[in-house]
């Protein structure tokens, strides 16, 4: 089969439908992929379109105190609208808009019967749809409750004296465009519940949650039939749903400063696009005792057979609550998780991985309260590192084992499982080998690296893991390259990319010319960067 | 379709030739051969006794494939509007549905025929079971796989493997 024959338009169409997860990889693939995936805007909408379209859920819902988004790095507290103050009847919800290209925040007020919009990047809380005209009439807190969700378009699931009603706002921000899709009837329908959450709606398929009775109901709307699909029995559940995307919230979040309050950036972490975005669903289960003691269990679902294999007594309860009510919605589809949500401002669980079907390059959950202020201070480096288990082992030890599994598994072509929980006071880390993701590698050590206070510190992160790309992985330099330049933009100062840039394309010009050089290189890399003037000298 | 369809009146029905590249005529209905986009437009501006096209891209046995794939697409349309009709609950879309993925499940050289073929003819249905098809193939696997599949050229500035 000639690739290289089919029109350009047709292999665009045929990438449009991969999982994110794949794209990103094949970007090394050859140039003329890589400029689809990483620069073409036509491209990445085609690909929105794509996954919004399937019937994989398509949106991230949010429930807490305080609205809060994290995009992979950083969190972003929003402020809260000044009409809300006072008031408790919020419902959240996250989508993605597709005709402004914006990630939008909605907040429902249902006793005030307003909507709010808040748009990532903008910083401001934009009032304000009026709900439905026949709904406005009444209170519809005093007669059920109501979940709002952004499933490609505005929708709004009411419970409404004993039914539900589903509203979509066709147009973006017309009040008249609201329209009563359907509604729903009988016992299911109803029942002892404060509102309902509309999760997804395919064709003909609604999925919505009862948070009362913590059920996940499916819908067929031509038959008229629900179907439970899964329940879960937390309480203090929060709950996100997440689509593919090659658009990060990050990127857009990060038009402007206004969104983030000072204290909300507890994350050190950056990572470059080759992780956005988002795809599959996340469930972050908070143990109220657990939470205050600042450790949260994060179940990701694990289609792999291996699942038992993991450490039953910490992450089997989560995980077999994920995977009991997610697979028999979802199937064993394409999954990658790229983004993260927060529950309070010490509090956060990020997670940043490939599952697609029976993958999981890692998962992690951290608690920050200790961490995080360290890192904060970029200090990090020149302290010990802080305990992880009872091995004591060194944060330089795990980043040391994580590659080596990750090597491994890439030289065995396996899927790898990894879920990592430095909180713990037990075992925790935790892998099943697998289809490798080199990416992983980098951002593991970014995420174990600390705050990338410099460039050239003694770990010398970026340049490391590029490196092991180069030499030791044969990854296509410009890919490579690229995606390092813009990491150490995000990571460092000014002037940084151009540092990385140098040094990088110097090295692969080296590469290219000899090999005495080179096996010094790596020799030298397999010690570790001890001392930036090694390098300086080396190049 | 018209209400009062009758089989026994229907008149005899309409064909239209199809010649495949390496030069096998295919006659098939006039109703098959408008699941193409391509013959579908201009159509009605041809005599009808000149309805013969002349398909260069395509080789005779993948039209053979595709006409099969529109038949089936047309009958079965039918039917499901026939049971719709009769409000008879029927699982012809699911039937369809399994069929394409039967149908579509060929040899790589067999799919990237059907997939240019249904590009050039504009069938819009088939293009998007083989597009499909083509990512749920490539999904899962390495780099290399992928270009060792498709025959693409690794045109990174260097190549890692070239120096050795």
């Amino acid at each position: 089969m000639m690739m290289s024959r089919v029109p350009h338009d047709l292999v665009t169409e045929i990438l449009s439908w991969l999982p994110v997860g794949s794209l990103i990889r094949f970007k090394c693939i050859c140039k003329s992929w890589f400029q689809f995936v990483a620069a073409d805007q036509q491209f990445i909408k085609l690909k929105h379109g794509h996954s919004t379209k399937s019937n994989k859920t398509s949106i991230m819902i949010m429930r807490g105190l305080v609205p809060r988004i994290c995009t992979g790095d950083r969190s972003v507290t929003l402020t809260t609208s000044p009409s809300s103050s006072g008031s408790s009847c919020f419902l959240f919800a996250f989508g993605f808009h597709e005709g402004t290209n914006e990630y939008k925040v909605v907040m429902i007020d249902h006793y005030n019967l307003l909507i709010s919009v808040y748009t990532l990047g903008s910083g401001i809380w934009r009032t304000i749809y009026k709900l439905p005209n026949p709904i406005s009439g009444e209170r519809s807190s005093n007669n059920g409750g109501c979940g709002v969700g952004w499933i490609a378009l505005l929708v709004l699931l009411l419970l409404f004296r004993g039914q539900i009603q589903m509203w979509v706002m066709k147009e973006y921000s017309m009040v008249e465009s609201w329209t009563l899709e359907f509604t729903i009837e009988g016992p299911m329908a109803c029942g002892p519940l404060n509102y309902v959450r509309p999760l997804g709606i395919g064709k003909n398929v609604i999925l919505y949650l009862r948070v009362n009775a913590s059920e996940v109901i499916l819908y067929d709307t031509n038959r008229n039939l629900f179907k439970v699909v899964g329940s879960f029995v937390s309480e203090s559940c929060v709950e996100c749903t997440c689509f593919g995307s090659l658009v990060s919230p990050r990127v857009i979040a990060s038009r402007t400063k206004r969104g983030y309050s000072n204290r909300s950036v507890p994350f050190p972490l950056h990572i470059s696009n080759f992780l956005t975005f988002i795809m599959g669903r996340l469930i972050v289960d908070v143990e109220n005792k657990h939470y205050t003691q600042g450790s949260l269990s994060i179940g990701l679902e694990v289609t792999s057979k291996e699942k038992n294999s993991l450490n039953p007594r910490q992450h089997s309860q989560a995980l077999s609550k994920v995977t009991g009510w997610m697979k028999p919605v979802f199937g064993a589809s394409s999954f990658v998780c790229g983004d993260s949500c927060s529950l309070e401002d010490e509090s956060a669980a990020f997670i940043d991985l490939t599952c697609e079907g029976k993958t999981i390059v890692a998962g992690y959950s951290l608690a920050f309260t200790k961490v995080m202020a360290r890192e904060e201070e970029e200090s990090l480096i020149s302290q010990e590192p802080p305990t992880i288990n009872k091995k004591e082992k060194t944060l330089a030890g795990i980043i040391r084992e994580i590659d080596d599994y990750f090597l491994k598994a890439s030289a065995s072509g396996r899927n790898v499982i990894m879920l990592l929980d430095i909180n713990r006071n037990d075992d925790s880390l935790y892998h099943n080998f697998g289809e490798s993701m080199i990416s992983a590698v980098r951002l593991m050590r970014i995420e174990y690296g600390g705050s990338f206070a410099d460039l050239l510190n003694t770990k010398g992160k970026i340049l490391r893991i590029v490196f092991y790309e180069i030499l030791k992985l044969d990854m296509p330099p410009y890919v490579v390259i690229d995606e390092n330049v813009t990491l150490a933009k995000v990571a460092f100062r000014h002037g940084a990319g151009n540092m990385v840039n140098g040094i990088l394309r110097r090295l692969v010009f080296l590469k290219g010319s000899g090999a005495s050089l080179l096996r010094s290189l790596v020799h030298f890399l397999g010690v570790g960067l001890q001392d930036p003037s090694i390098l300086a000298r080396m190049l | 379709m018209k209400d009062s369809f009758n089989p026994s009146i229907e008149p005899p029905k309409k064909t239209v030739t199809l010649v495949s590249s390496d030069g096998y005529d295919f006659e098939v209905e006039e109703e098959v051969a408008l699941e193409s986009q391509v013959i579908k437009d201009g159509f009605e501006d041809k005599a009808v006794d000149d309805r013969e096209y002349l398909l260069f891209n395509v080789h005779s046995d993948t039209l053979e494939l595709i006409i099969k794939y529109c038949e089936k697409h047309v009958s079965s349309r039918k039917s499901i509007s026939a049971a719709a009709a009769s409000s008879s609950s029927s699982n012809g879309e699911e039937a369809l549905k399994e069929w394409d993925e039967h149908f579509i499940s060929v040899d790589t050289n067999t799919l990237y025929d059907i997939l240019m073929a249904a590009d050039y003819l504009n069938i819009k249905s088939l293009l998007d079971l083989a597009i499909q098809k083509v990512a749920d193939t490539i999904h899962g696997r390495s780099p290399e796989q992928i270009r060792k599949k498709f025959n693409i050229e690794n045109d990174s500035i260097i190549d890692p493997w070239a120096s050795e």
